[in-house]
């Protein structure tokens, strides 16, 4: 592992990813899975390569990924956002592009919390008179 | 209500097979519970029954559907000085697409029998054809606009 990576952390909702590339081919592992099986719902690996197409990048590249917490949207969102940053750590000519494509965007829409007095965050009880 | 300032139209991502917001629009309104994945599945398997069916491209005649179970007219309640009046006035292109999505949703719901995305899937060709109970609703919805023709002047 003499190879020298760039590293980028993206985030979304609950999840963090830490995502490393190294010049490469194509290779594509997360948390010791292939992508595709990693993960497998339908739609999701578009999502996940559309940084590296708009980069350029798509077989030019190793990546991987450690992606901890969430669901799996929650951790879709964070590769491709970790991906997005370590692209342009790499080759920083992609930061229009990425910006374009809106991959270097936190999506920050979490989960609001629960607030005392109400049923959920934003649910109240039935209003009675007395 | 925000008082400053109008906040942003958000328009649903393009679905991931055919690239088309309406499709993905389309899903999440049929979407229960914030099951995507399963709203996604009834709505392809339904188009895949459509194409095998009328041997058309399936999302033509999903396109066509809307297209012709869209209501141009529709009626609206206005009172005016303790009268109610069903007023007739123009059905913008957003409302029309939250309208035909409820209709063709709520009528395939009410077929019997068979898979939801069979009945999506009849719903869908008949409406291409103008047949079906979603058509119907338009039909409905514009003799209302004709007969109450005479409060048009009243407009909402």
């Amino acid at each position: 592992m003499a190879e020298r990576y760039f590293e980028g952390i993206g985030r979304r909702k609950q999840a963090t990813a830490r995502v490393r590339l190294t010049k490469g081919k194509g290779a594509f592992v997360v948390n010791g899975k292939e992508v595709a099986d990693y993960f497998p719902r339908f739609g999701d690996l578009d999502i996940i390569n559309s940084p590296l197409e708009d980069g350029g990048a798509k077989n030019a590249v190793d990546i991987s990924v450690l992606v901890k917490g969430g669901g799996t949207t929650g951790q879709v969102g964070a590769v491709r956002l970790g991906i997005a940053r370590a692209l342009i750590k790499m080759t920083p000519d992609v930061d229009r592009a990425m910006r374009k494509g809106g991959h270097i965007t936190r999506d920050p829409r979490v989960k609001e919390r629960k607030k005392p007095g109400l049923k959920k965050a934003r649910k109240a009880p039935t209003y009675t008179k007395r | 209500m925000a008082r400053r300032y109008q906040p942003a139209k958000r328009v649903a991502e393009p679905d991931p097979k055919y690239g088309d917001r309406q499709v993905q629009s389309f899903i999440n309104r049929l979407m229960k519970g914030g099951k995507k994945s399963t709203a996604r599945r009834v709505v392809y398997g339904a188009i895949d029954i459509v194409e095998e069916r009328t041997g058309k491209p399936g999302l033509e005649v999903f396109k066509a559907a809307m297209k012709e179970v869209a209501p141009v007219m529709e009626v609206r309640p206005r009172r005016v000085g303790g009268a109610t009046y069903q007023v007739p006035l123009e059905v913008d292109a957003h409302r029309q697409f939250a309208l035909v999505t409820r209709w063709i949703i709520g009528a395939a719901r009410e077929r019997s029998g068979k898979s939801f995305a069979e009945k999506l899937a009849e719903e869908l060709i008949d409406g291409s054809n103008k047949q079906g109970a979603a058509y119907r609703k338009r039909e409905e919805a514009h003799r209302m606009a004709e007969a109450n023709r005479a409060f048009s002047h009243y407009r909402v």
